[in-house]
């Protein structure tokens, strides 16, 4: 008599742990290059007493092996610098589980563990790559997975096409039931806040700007955000995208006041109120920057971003660490009316900096009679001096370096040339401020949207002219193409030396730039279709392509999908089947049967059709013609049953 | 209490699933539940969705719904692999009490699909599994057989987790097939009934003419075969044939009467000991049971005819 | 080409002039003939075997022998044996009865088994071996032999396992009412066997044979065949299943029967007219069942037309 073995505790087959080894690289892989070296040493270890087991050696891993691998495992995490908890050292840790944990895969218990822990592990590896390549990895993993799930349970039959072909069935069937669990599940706030979400690096503008220090962001061409206008778009010099100011100037660097350090303290602001002229409606989807800034046309007068905080200084911040791409909506206008404010620390200058420009701008104000003139001559200072835009200035350190660059250097990007200017504006007693955020942008023709990259990082001024902030941009005057062109262009036709070696390189080739422009618009439609899903946006993409939809409307849709989605698979799993059409003769037969009662199942159709006519002599001639061709069809295999004879059976049968 | 309510179960399912040589699966005998696996896999579902609440991840949403999703699309998938399967019994051993014997069974067709591992449990024989490959496979269930008599193929489990282990399909399937044990062999005197009626003409039956053994030389007569004259006095010019007999014993009868003195099971081992004693002598004989004559014959056939004779003994047909 | 159809039609006309009533044994008789087999008449002393099998031979123009099988009757009665004779003082072959078209083997069961086995293995071999040289025996050759129901006492029943050796097994049965009363009457039956005329000659007959392999098998009918073969292999019910050999008898024996019905493709219904006759001394039922009421089961439950 056999033991019956609980099938979660028998043993796999050499080949399913052989699968399950794969399919281990298989989920680890993508993870290699964002994980610590020292991660790779486990998993030698494991992968070489896996080998081991596979090779003979069929037990699990002697307990000095585990201590070791965990050992190994924590050295690392404490070496690398990961002993505070972040997300970052919490995947690390998940990764080390699921390493070590196949160091025991012997029973199916064990291997299910594996897979279930590798699902899990797709579920963030998800959280860092959102984008459709990163999709279509975890596709991949999952389908990996799948197959190593199905070659748990295959045993000793198992087989690679067959566990392919199944599991991709399996994930094509549940296709739809996910979509729909994806389009109608609500989406939830999150239950707890989750500490140090930081997945990678922060990206975009800082809370403080040197002089030359936004020119590391110049060769960055990954998108920022994502504009989408409903209506008309913003003539393009207007494409100033306003994200943080910086008013703190201590001689040689600007400092925002709302920092991302200091969250707990941002006041709650209002926005300037709407003026005269056009009002531009927009989305924005902003990549994950690791940071809190969100970016405005000048000047937003109207927004609508959830988890945010409107800050006074025209502009929102999002209150959480944007990790995720998020979608928000705003409204702005070129026209606005500001809100006035205490103005001292728009004018702060610390002593004794800079002093020989502090003087030459006094001169300056001296020559006109009023603020505006002013600002007006500085720019025009700008553009008819020899002063240079570069990507590659000289240094300019120490608290005489704008006096310095003004005067001599005359080389310099939008940092410089902002610094200088709002330098110049506070040491008259015109209330000034740096502006941080992007400037330009591509507009993508397919997708309908602009497209806005890191290098579009821009520094400006405002000044307080006449109760209003007024922007300044003297880039605008050095550089008159960086603001009316997009920079690829502009870099193109002017100082292309100056630039980095591969932006000179792609940015030349048509093919890659139309290519480059036909995958941002696949990634944009990615994140607004998927990412940033909303359930209500969906409802009236629906309404609006299909007009007012009511309950039963949506339900009787529902209904739908889910009967068809039911015989699809019903169909698909053998419940249901089509009715075979019965050929003749046989068909007539069955005609005959259903109206003179049942053949037994040892008769004959000659004994059925003898016994009918019996029963009904009147037709005994007619039933021994239908006796004579169907036993012709059914056995002379030299008889051909054309169409013909079939429609003379037919109408025999019919008839009587 | 829980002893009313197996039986009450048990004859529910006796009567939704009714004894037969064949049959073919289909919804109302397929029941099918997740696995304790596939709950774990809800569990690993909701912890993917909580990553998609707590790190506001779309693509997380999706991943969890879609595991979600995959349980339920195995449901189909595993109902997929025991749905329209035909089983048809096929024979049943005839064995001595004491052994195990083999049932088997045939599982799928030929031009069937591929069904995948397919197990038949039972605690008389723990766990068969078997692959269902797209042909008709035999299946070998074997089962001591305790004592004499019929012992029909119980009820058993036969389930499938193929293909993802997420859900478990089964079905309880009662086929009609029984297997015989036949008593085990245990020497006993038989009573010699010494009647008169069995004793006649012993000669007759005893000697007869046959070619087994050389018994006298006697003269020939037209139609004798060449090779039995007996040259030696053809050469003295007579003609003499050697003729040869066959010592033919008495048809052995192995008789239930014979022991009276025994209970049922006892004769019926006894008989069964005649029974090997005759084969292993290589010698004819009949078995007479109450309302049954097996006459006198030899060969594997007949053995088995008299074995399943006493097997069948007493058992309700 | 002789008209198979036809040529069974004058066969039963004529036989039903000896043989009243029993026109569907006479052709089963016929079919068998036709397949190159032998007969197994199973019947009580009386009903018309000898009848039967003599005007088979009369109307197919056979040679006709017959042996009538004792319990002292020996195997060289039946094949033949090398005589002395004394006047050349050598040894010369006489030819025994079983060297004709047609023999009858008159109870065979009364024979002793070494008698019926001679019989047996000339039938099989088609040639006879007396000391050790081979004799061909007449090509065509048959055998009709008659065998009392069992229950009857002093007889040696033939072994099962020797059974299928005869194509058929035939029994005549009691004649019906109708044709019983003209038997009494005097109107039937009063014909003399030498007034029967040959419907054909030995070369129609080989001929004829050759026409049984031209017969067509449709894939349908197959299928029952199978169908049916595979039910008598079914355990419970038998113990001893229909056999390959059985099988192919089967299936020539429909083919025969086709062609005496005039056609030349098989239907279920010859299957099912030649089933019982070649199937039920092949088989053995479980548990002591009678083959008969097994083998009509058999018929009856299954499907002509589809599983």
């Amino acid at each position: 008599m056999t033991s019956m073995i609980k099938p979660m505790r028998r043993a796999m087959p050499l080949k399913v742990l052989w699968a399950l080894m794969a399919v281990q690289w298989v989920l680890v892989l993508p993870f290699l290059r964002y994980l610590p070296f020292w991660l790779g040493l486990v998993l030698v270890l494991v992968m070489a007493w896996r080998w081991r087991v596979m090779h003979g050696e069929l037990r699990a891993a002697p307990f000095w092996l585990t201590l070791t691998a965990i050992a190994v495992g924590v050295a690392g995490l404490f070496f690398s610098g990961l002993t505070r908890y972040t997300l970052d050292s919490a995947v690390s840790l998940c990764v080390l589980g699921y390493l070590l944990k196949s160091l025991e895969v012997l029973r199916r218990r064990d291997g299910v563990f594996q897979v279930y822990l590798g699902y899990f592990l797709i579920g963030v590896y998800l959280l860092y790559h959102y984008d459709p390549l990163g999709a279509l990895i975890s596709l991949m993993m999952v389908l990996a997975n799948t197959l190593a799930l199905f070659a748990i349970f295959a045993d000793r039959s198992f087989d690679w096409r067959r566990g392919m072909r199944q599991s991709a069935g399996l994930m094509a069937a549940a296709i739809p039931i996910m979509i729909v669990g994806f389009l109608f599940f609500p989406r939830i706030p999150p239950l707890w806040s989750i500490p140090n979400d930081e997945r990678g690096a922060q990206t975009g503008m800082t809370d403080e700007v040197t002089p030359g220090s936004v020119s590391s962001l110049a060769m960055d061409r990954s998108p920022a955000f994502r504009v989408a206008f409903e209506g008309d778009l913003p003539p393009r010099h207007q494409w100033y995208w306003r994200g943080s100011t910086l008013d703190q100037f201590n001689g040689t660097s600007w400092r925002a006041s709302y920092r991302q350090d200091n969250r707990s303290q941002w006041p709650n602001g209002r926005l300037p109120e709407a003026g005269e002229g056009e009002r531009y409606h927009y989305s924005v989807i902003i990549q994950a920057s690791q940071q809190h800034w969100l970016y405005f046309l000048d000047w937003p007068v109207r927004i609508d971003a959830d988890d945010s905080r409107i800050l006074p200084d025209g502009r929102a911040a999002a209150r959480n660490t944007l990790s995720q791409t998020r979608r928000y909506q705003a409204q702005s206008q070129s026209d606005v009316r500001w809100a006035s404010e205490p103005m001292q620390r728009y004018l702060d200058l610390p002593e004794g900096t800079n002093v020989r420009l502090a003087e030459w701008a006094g001169q300056q104000r001296e020559a006109v009679d009023s603020d505006r003139a002013f600002m007006d001559r500085l720019m025009q200072h700008i553009r008819s001096e020899p002063f240079f835009y570069t990507l590659r200035p000289p240094l300019y350190p120490g608290n005489q370096g704008l006096s310095e660059f003004w005067f001599e250097g005359r080389r310099g990007f939008c940092t410089h040339y902002a610094s200088a200017m709002a330098f110049m504006a506070r040491s008259v007693g015109i209330p000034a401020r740096l502006v941080g955020g992007y400037l330009g942008g591509v507009y993508n023709q397919g997708g309908e949207y602009i497209q806005v990259r890191q290098m579009e990082a821009h520094v400006w001024v405002e000044v307080w002219l006449d109760d209003q902030w007024v922007r300044y941009d003297p880039t605008a005057a050095v550089a008159p193409g960086r603001i009316e062109s997009n920079l690829d262009e502009w870099q193109d036709a002017s100082n292309l030396n100056e630039l980095p070696f591969v932006t000179r390189f792609t940015g030349g080739m048509p093919l890659y730039q139309s290519l480059s422009l036909w995958w941002d618009s696949v990634e944009y439609q990615w994140q607004t279709l998927v990412l940033n899903y909303q359930q209500d946006s969906a409802l009236s993409a629906l309404e609006y392509r299909f007009g007012k939809i009511n309950w039963w409307q949506a339900g009787l849709a529902m209904g739908g999908l889910m009967a068809v989605l039911g015989l699809t698979m019903a169909f698909m799993t053998g419940v249901l089947r089509l009715p075979v059409r019965v050929k003749e003769p046989w068909a007539s037969l069955h005609h005959l049967e259903k109206r003179f009662g049942k053949r037994t199942p040892g008769e004959t159709v000659s004994d059925y059709l003898e016994r009918l006519s019996k029963a009904y002599p009147e037709h005994r001639d007619l039933l021994r013609q239908i006796t004579a061709i169907i036993n012709e069809a059914a056995y002379n295999p030299e008889q051909s049953f054309d169409k013909a004879a079939r429609e003379n059976l037919r109408s025999l049968v019919r008839n009587p | 209490m829980i002893k009313s309510l197996t039986a009450l179960k048990d004859r529910w399912i006796e009567r939704r699933l009714p004894v037969r040589r064949s049959l073919r699966l289909n919804q109302s005998r397929i029941f099918i539940v997740p696995t304790w696996q596939g709950l774990a896999l809800l569990l690993v579902a909701a912890l993917v969705l909580l990553l998609a609440i707590n790190f506001e991840s779309a693509l997380n949403y999706a991943l969890g719904f879609w595991l979600v999703a995959m349980l339920w699309a195995a449901v189909h998938f595993t109902y997929r692999s025991l749905s329209g399967l035909k089983l048809e019994v096929r024979k049943a051993d005839l064995v001595e009490a004491g052994l195990e014997a083999d049932y088997s069974l045939i599982l799928g067709e030929d031009d069937d699909r591929y069904r995948g591992p397919i197990e038949l449990i039972h605690p008389d024989w723990g766990l068969v599994s078997v692959e269902l490959n797209r042909r008709a496979t035999t299946v070998v269930l074997s089962r001591l057989l305790a004592r004499r008599g019929a012992h029909p193929l119980p009820r058993f489990r036969l389930e499938s987790r193929y293909p993802f282990g997420l859900v478990v399909a089964w079905s309880h399937i009662q086929l009609d097939l029984t297997a015989w044990a036949y008593p085990v062999a245990r020497e006993s005197e038989p009573t010699p009934t010494g009647s008169a009626g069995d004793d006649e003409g012993l000669d007759d039956q005893f000697v007869q003419s046959g070619s087994e053994d050389f018994h006298a030389l006697r003269s020939y007569q037209p139609g004798d075969a060449l090779h039995r004259i007996h040259w030696p006095s053809f050469a003295r010019d007579q003609m003499m044939v050697k003729s040869f007999v066959d010592y033919q014993g008495r048809d052995e009868w192995l008789d239930w009467q014979a022991f009276p003195q025994l209970p049922d099971e006892d004769r019926l081992s006894a008989l069964a000991w005649q029974i090997d004693q005759c084969i292993a002598a290589d010698t004819p004989f009949g078995l007479r049971l109450p309302g049954l004559e097996l006459p006198p014959d030899k060969g594997s056939l007949h053995y088995e005819s008299c074995r399943r004779a006493l097997a069948e003994y007493g058992e309700p047909s | 080409m002789p008209d198979i159809a036809s040529v069974t039609q004058q066969l039963l006309d004529q036989s039903r002039t000896i043989i009243a009533g029993k026109d569907e044994v006479v052709r089963l008789a016929w079919v068998a003939i036709l397949c190159d087999g032998h007969i197994l008449l199973e019947d009580l002393p009386g009903v018309g075997k000898t009848s039967l099998a003599q005007s088979l031979a009369r109307l197919l123009s056979l040679d006709f022998q017959r042996v009538q099988f004792t319990s002292d009757l020996l195997p060289a009665d039946v094949l033949g044996a090398q005589m002395f004779n004394r006047e050349l003082s050598q040894f010369e072959f006489h030819a025994g009865p079983v060297f004709t078209q047609l023999l009858l083997a008159d109870e065979l069961n009364r024979a002793t088994p070494k008698a019926q086995s001679a019989l047996l293995e000339a039938m099989e071999e088609r040639q006879v071996s007396i000391d050790g040289i081979s004799r061909p025996l007449p090509d065509p050759f048959y055998v009709i032999a008659t065998q009392n129901p069992r229950s009857q006492s002093g007889t040696y029943p033939l072994p099962e396992s020797q059974l299928d050796r005869f194509f058929v097994r035939l029994s005549l049965g009691y004649p019906d009412t109708e044709s019983e009363k003209g038997l009494l009457r005097g109107t039937l039956g009063r014909t003399l066997m030498s007034e029967l005329q040959p419907v054909l000659s030995p070369e129609s007959l080989v001929r004829c044979k050759a026409e049984v392999h031209q017969v067509k098998v449709s894939e349908a009918v197959l299928d029952y065949v199978m169908r049916l073969v595979h039910r008598t292999r079914d355990a419970d019910l038998f113990r001893l299943g229909l056999s390959p050999r059985g099988a192919l008898a089967l299936m020539m024996a429909s083919r025969a029967m086709a062609l005496t019905q005039g056609r030349h493709y098989v239907m279920p219904d010859d299957v099912q007219a030649v089933f019982s006759s070649v199937t039920e001394h092949r088989v053995q039922g479980q548990r002591q069942l009678d083959p008969k009421v097994l083998v009509q089961q058999v018929l009856d439950d299954v499907d002509v037309l589809a599983a």
